[in-house]
């Protein structure tokens, strides 16, 4: 029994030291973007399991930038007291649909049919000034960071993140993807870059 | 504290309270930090000027008659001043020239909304067919012969750079320029109980109450870059063409901005209103009798005073601003 206990106690012990904290925070030189995913893209646990759900209200959406697993659902819920057309037509990320017409209270569904990695944008076709981005993911390990446009910093926060993950991904919408590796007890530094251009738009801080 | 100021801050609480309680964007003075430029940031003097010379030139058109200008002049509100303009071989078009002032705030574009992008809107009328008639594939070449245009762009996006992402990028930077943020609304906003007259005060209480303009002009540039069928009288589906299974769009446009409003008669999607005060009768009485009208026009009942302080308040929204013409390259 003695024994039992102190195997239960070294696997216990083993497995809250496996589990770390990410930190970060993106600093911009100029007016940030609308949004940025950061996760542990080795991890693909959550392909084909839940979906999102990303919600209007007052003509906006829930969300600045949402996570939707490979192979599952997004689901556009009506909240508001008026009828949204959810839509994509992003030429960039090859994503185009017309989630049609939805009603109060009711929810339109799109399958997650896009590749791993896609990033796209969405809006409505009857409320234009509607926005939002998705970001086509697995990992169960992300943070959702969505910037204020008058502040040119925003932190982030990604517990219980397994020791053996140590690849972190920094996708943001029309940026150059980063992949940068850290481990635990290592801080890292990354430019933030747009594809074709040398321009740096701002970094981003990740303490582990 | 002074009774006007008083009644300024009380009027301002309402504003705010009134458009919480509908989910409307405040009525206020722009804020150039809110623009969304292109990878955010600012266009480089360059490409204005750039953008400025094409929107200028009427080497744009096939027969070479006809500018962005022609139907945008800043003379007469970056308008026309006709109920449906007419294309550079003289054949009218389809709809009415809209203003585009604040277009740098703006997220879509046409009276049907059909370009996401300023970079997109500004090669539309260019190849249109019945516009300026002009393929970008022509056009390029035409470009490329001018020695003064291969200067202009590789100042503005280094060598060998005439190409159609860029013609549209210089034309919508240009157009970004084009704003109206000092108007003499805009200055009682910010304190100047005297910038407006008590009747166009009046009429701004209407605006947003009773004459419930704000439904869908609201937001500092007046405009909820929606789309309403407002019930004007026609066949063109506007906005509806674009909708999949919502045929309640048919007949909808998208809400114009309002500012300098008073420059660019006549008014609706075609024309058919010559004057502001013909536009506030047209919602006094609810619209037209068609079909798909939006639940939001209903019959107002303003009296001749109040249709007059609507059209006053408008009248506050103007701000003139000279645009100098730019020298247009010989070759």
């Amino acid at each position: 029994m003695f024994k039992l206990l102190i195997t239960l106690t070294f696997f216990t012990c083993a497995s809250l030291s496996a589990q770390t904290t990410l930190k970060g925070e993106f600093e911009f030189n100029k007016k940030p973007p609308y949004g940025a995913v950061v996760l542990f893209g080795e991890d693909k646990s959550l392909e084909g399991k839940a979906g999102s759900v990303l919600d209007q209200k007052d003509k906006m959406f829930s969300k600045k930038i949402i996570v939707v697993p490979k192979a599952t659902t997004i689901s556009f819920k009506n909240s508001d007291m008026i009828d949204h057309n959810i839509f994509a037509d992003d030429k960039d990320a090859n994503v185009k649909f017309d989630a049609g017409l939805v009603a109060p209270g009711n929810d339109a569904k799109q399958a997650s049919s896009w590749p791993e990695g896609t990033i796209f944008r969405i809006g409505c076709k009857i409320h234009p000034k509607m926005r939002s981005y998705v970001v086509v993911t697995s990992s169960a390990h992300f943070a959702e960071v969505e910037f204020d446009s008058k502040d040119k910093k925003a932190s982030f926060e990604i517990k219980n993140v397994p020791e053996n993950l140590t690849k972190v991904n920094i996708w943001l919408p029309r940026y150059e993807k980063i992949e940068v590796e850290v481990k635990k007890g290592e801080s890292k530094t990354v430019e933030l870059k747009k594809p074709g251009k040398t321009t740096v738009y701002g970094k981003v801080t990740l303490n582990r | 504290m002074h009774t006007n100021a008083l009644g300024l801050l009380s009027f301002i609480a309402t504003l705010f309270l009134t458009c919480a309680a509908f989910a409307l964007e405040p009525l206020g003075v722009p804020d150039r930090d809110d623009i969304e430029y292109p990878d955010e940031e600012e266009p480089s003097k360059e490409e204005v000027i750039l953008g400025k010379t094409l929107f200028f030139d009427t080497r744009l058109s096939i027969n070479d008659k006809q500018s962005c200008a022609s139907c945008h002049n800043p003379e007469l509100g970056f308008s026309d001043g006709l109920a449906f303009s007419l294309g550079t071989m003289g054949k009218k078009v389809g709809r009415n020239t809209p203003q585009i002032y604040n277009l740098a705030w703006n997220v879509t574009f046409f009276w049907d909304g059909r370009a996401a992008t300023l970079e997109e809107q500004a090669l539309g009328p260019i190849e249109a067919g019945g516009e300026m008639n002009m393929p970008l594939e022509t056009l390029i070449p035409k470009l490329k012969k001018v020695k003064g245009y291969q200067k202009l762009f590789t100042a503005a996006y280094g060598k060998d750079s005439i190409n159609k992402e860029n013609i549209g990028k210089a034309i919508a930077a240009f157009e970004r320029t084009i704003i109206v943020d000092n108007t003499p609304f805009d200055r009682y906003m910010k304190g100047d109980k005297n910038a407006i007259s008590p009747d166009a005060i009046n009429g701004l209480a209407l605006f947003q109450g009773k004459a419930r303009c704000i439904q869908c002009h609201d937001g500092p540039n007046f405009t909820d870059n929606s789309f309403h069928n407002i019930g004007v009288k026609g066949d063109d589906i506007g906005r509806g063409k674009f909708m999949k299974n919502d045929r309640t769009l048919d007949g909808a446009f998208k809400t114009p901005g309002l500012r300098n409003i008073i420059y660019s008669a006549p008014y609706m999607h075609d024309g058919s209103e010559a004057t502001l005060e013909d536009v506030v009768r047209f919602y006094n009485k609810g619209g037209d009798d068609v079909k798909n009208k939006s639940k939001l026009i209903v019959p107002l009942g303003l009296t001749e005073k109040e249709i007059m302080d609507v059209v006053a308040f408008l009248g506050t929204l103007n701000q003139p601003l000279v645009i100098k013409r730019p020298e247009i390259p010989k070759e």
